[in-house]
C-alpha cells in the first residue's frame, strides 16, 4: 500500500479530518484543532464551499508551529461549484449542457484547480481527486489530472466514488492508475472487493462519513461491546481501527474538540485477525447513496 | 413556531397527501422519493401503461415499478440512469413496457415540472436551474401554488369509495376517445395514411433511444426485457396488422441487440376479454396488475 507523504518528507498520519459542511471561520478553528491535535490529511472539494476557510487556517499554520509542507490538503473537482441549490447546477461535465460546448474538459478543470488554489491559499494541491465518475467526461477529466501532477501543481492524483470497473477504464485509456480512491464503506457495507482491488494497485482507499452508521445507529455499542471493552475504547474508535487495520485511511468528521482528540486517539492499540472477522460480519452490504442518482449513468 | 405558521404547515402537509399534489402536480413522483430498496430484482419503467401493469406487491421478490404516466420515451432512459444503482449489480432486470405509440414519441424531448423532482440535470435534455427551484419549491410548499378547484377534486376522492368495473359500452366509447387523442397527439388522420417527415424522425429516434437503454442495461449487467401489456379488447382490434407492423415492428425489427426478450400480451385473451381486470379499454387495474406481473415474473424465470 503507497503511504502518503506530505511534501516534507512525512508519512500522514493514517486518520485525516473530513470538513464537510463547515465554512469560513468555523472550518479554520476545526482545521486548526485537528492539525494541533496531530491530524495532518484535510479533506476537502470545491463545492462543499470550505475551501476558503481551508485558506483561512493555512495563514495562521505558523501560530500553531506548522507550515505548508507539513500538512496533506486534498480536494476535489466536481460537477459543480457547491450544493444543490446553486446556480452553476447541470453546468459541468453535462453533455446538455451549452457550457461544455463552449469550453473544453481541460479549460474547465485548470480554472476550478486555480480557484481551489486561489481559495486554499497555497500553490500546489497535495491531492486531487474527480468527485463521481462523470460520465462521457471521466477519462478526459483524468487525463487533465495527470497533466497537472507533471507541472507539480498536484501531488497525488486520484478518483472519489469510483468502482472497480471505472478505475479499469481510466487505466485502459491512460495507462495510469489512481493514487488515491475516496469512497464509502463501514462495517455494514465493507466493499471489500473495491478495498482489495485498491489494494493490489497501490490505490490508497479513504474511507468518507466513516461513523455515519455509528451516528444512525445501524452500528450500535452491542455490536462490538466486547471489543470496546477489551480495548477501553469506544465504538467510534473501534470502527476508525477498523478502517485503518484494513489499509483504509478513515476521515471522521467533528467540530469538538473532544472528539476530534477521540478520533484520532486511535494508534495504541491494534485489532486481532479475529476480531476484524467479527467486525466484518455486520456486514450486509448496506450503501447509504444511491451513486446513480449522484452521478446519473454511471 | 407562530400560530399563522402553524397553520400554513398543516395546510400544506393536507395538500401533500391530497389527489391533486399527488396525481396532478407530482403525479408518480412519490414512489421515486420515497423508494430506498438496494439490491432490487426486477425494474419496470415506461409510460402509463407500464405505471399501471405492475404490482410487486404480495411477490417473493423486490420488485419496483418506476413507470411514469405521459412519459416520453427519453424519461426512461433518464428514470433508468438516475435509479440503477438500485438493482442487484449481480442479477438483475428491466421491464421496458412499450405503449402502442411509443414508436412515434421518440422525439418528444419534453419534460414536465414533476421530472426536476426525480432526475439529475445531466439525464434532462434541456434543464433550467430557475425552474427546478421554482418546483422544489412548489414541492416543500404547495399551499401558494394550490388552485381553489382542486380542493373540488381532493374531496371527491375522499369520499368516493371504490371504482366500478367499466361496462362493455364504456369499453367501446374509451377505446374511440383513446385512439382519437392518441391520433391527434402524433398528427395523424389515420394509421393507414402515409407518414409525415415528423413521425418517420420519431421513429428514428424511437429506435435509437431503444436501443441505447437496451446497450446500458447490458452494459450493466442487467437484463432488459421489452413487455407489451395487456388491452381490453375494443381497443386492441382497432389495431390492424398494418398498424402494429407500423407501430411495433418499426421498432423490433430494428432492435440491434437480437437476444433481447420480447414479451407482447397486446391480445392475451387471459386479460383481453375480462373487464374486470381494467380500469378503462387501455389500463390494467391493481388486480389486473397482480395477475399480470406474476405471469411476466414466472415467464422470466424471476418467480
Amino acid at each position: 500500500m503507497t503511504k502518503l507523504i506530505t511534501r516534507n518528507g512525512n508519512i500522514v498520519p493514517p486518520v485525516g479530518l473530513g470538513t464537510f459542511p463547515f465554512q469560513g471561520d468555523e472550518m479554520c478553528e476545526v482545521v486548526l484543532n485537528a492539525l494541533k491535535i496531530g491530524y495532518r490529511l484535510i479533506d476537502t472539494s470545491d463545492d462543499y464551499r470550505g475551501e476558503s476557510g481551508v485558506g483561512l487556517a493555512v495563514d495562521k499554520l505558523a501560530d500553531i508551529g506548522l507550515n505548508r509542507e507539513d500538512i496533506f490538503l486534498l480536494t476535489k473537482v466536481t460537477d459543480d461549484d457547491s450544493y444543490d441549490d446553486e446556480i452553476l447546477t447541470g453546468i459541468y461535465f453535462n453533455k446538455n449542457s451549452k457550457f461544455m460546448k463552449r469550453h473544453s474538459v481541460e479549460e474547465i478543470v485548470r480554472e476550478k484547480v486555480e480557484k481551489s488554489l486561489y481559495e486554499m491559499h497555497t500553490d500546489y494541491i497535495d491531492a486531487l481527486l474527480i468527485h463521481q465518475p462523470y460520465p462521457n467526461y471521466s477519462v478526459e477529466i483524468w487525463k487533465v489530472l495527470i497533466e497537472l501532477k507533471r507541472e507539480g501543481v498536484v501531488r497525488y492524483i486520484g478518483v472519489s466514488n469510483y468502482q472497480e470497473r471505472h478505475i479499469e477504464s481510466l487505466i485502459k485509456e491512460t495507462g495510469v492508475c489512481p493514487e488515491i480512491n475516496e469512497s464509502y464503506a463501514s462495517p455494514v457495507g465493507i466493499k471489500q472487493s473495491l478495498v482489495d482491488y485498491c489494494i493490489d494497485r497501490n490505490c490508497q482507499f479513504v474511507t468518507y462519513s466513516p461513523l455515519m452508521e455509528v451516528s444512525t445507529g445501524k452500528i450500535t455499542p452491542n455490536d462490538l461491546q466486547p471489543i470496546m471493552s477489551k480495548y477501553h475504547k469506544s465504538l467510534a474508535q473501534i470502527v476508525i481501527r477498523w478502517n485503518i487495520e484494513r489499509g483504509c485511511i478513515p476521515l471522521p468528521k467533528s467540530k469538538k474538540l473532544s472528539r476530534l482528540a477521540e478520533n484520532f486517539d486511535v494508534f495504541d492499540f491494534q485489532l486481532t485477525t479475529d476480531e476484524m472477522k467479527m467486525i466484518n460480519t455486520l456486514n450486509y452490504d448496506y450503501q447509504h447513496f444511491l451513486e446513480s442518482l449522484m452521478c446519473a449513468g454511471i | 413556531m407562530s400560530i399563522k405558521k402553524k397553520v400554513i404547515f398543516y395546510i400544506n402537509a393536507l395538500i401533500r397527501r391530497g389527489y391533486w399534489y399527488n396525481n396532478v402536480a407530482f403525479r408518480d413522483c412519490r414512489k421515486f422519493w420515497k423508494y430506498n430498496t438496494f439490491n432490487t430484482d426486477v425494474m419496470n419503467i415506461g409510460s402509463s401503461s407500464s405505471v399501471c401493469a405492475f404490482n410487486y406487491d404480495g411477490l417473493p421478490i423486490k420488485g419496483v415499478n418506476f413507470g411514469i404516466s405521459a412519459n416520453p420515451q427519453c424519461a426512461d432512459m433518464a428514470v433508468l440512469k438516475n435509479y440503477f444503482s438500485f438493482l442487484n449489480p449481480n442479477k438483475s432486470t428491466v421491464i421496458i413496457a412499450l405503449c402502442p405509440f411509443t414508436a412515434l414519441s421518440g422525439s418528444y424531448e419534453y419534460l414536465q415540472d414533476r421530472y426536476y423532482t426525480i432526475l439529475t440535470p445531466p439525464v434532462m435534455p434541456v434543464f433550467y436551474f430557475w425552474k427546478k427551484q421554482e418546483v422544489k419549491t412548489m414541492m416543500r410548499n404547495p399551499l401558494p401554488y394550490y388552485p381553489l378547484v382542486a380542493l373540488f377534486s381532493d374531496l371527491w376522492h375522499i369520499i368516493r369509495k371504490s371504482s366500478k368495473v367499466p361496462t362493455e359500452d364504456q369499453m367501446i366509447k374509451d377505446a374511440d376517445i383513446k385512439m382519437k387523442n392518441w391520433l391527434f397527439e402524433f398528427s395523424l388522420q389515420s394509421l393507414s395514411s402515409p407518414l409525415s417527415l415528423v413521425n418517420k424522425d420519431n421513429i428514428e429516434d424511437a429506435i435509437r433511444l431503444l436501443n441505447e437503454t437496451i446497450l446500458f442495461c447490458k452494459e450493466h449487467n442487467i437484463r432488459p426485457v421489452i413487455v407489451i401489456p395487456p388491452m381490453y379488447h375494443t381497443l386492441s382490434e382497432k389495431f390492424s396488422k398494418q398498424d402494429r407492423h407500423l407501430l411495433f415492428d418499426s421498432l423490433f425489427d430494428n432492435i440491434e441487440d437480437k437476444s433481447v426478450q420480447i414479451l407482447n400480451y397486446m391480445d392475451d385473451s387471459n386479460f383481453s376479454n375480462n373487464r374486470e381486470l381494467f380500469k378503462d379499454s387501455f389500463l390494467l387495474n391493481e388486480k389486473g396488475a397482480k395477475i399480470f406481473t406474476k405471469i411476466i415474473l414466472g415467464k422470466l424465470d424471476l418467480i
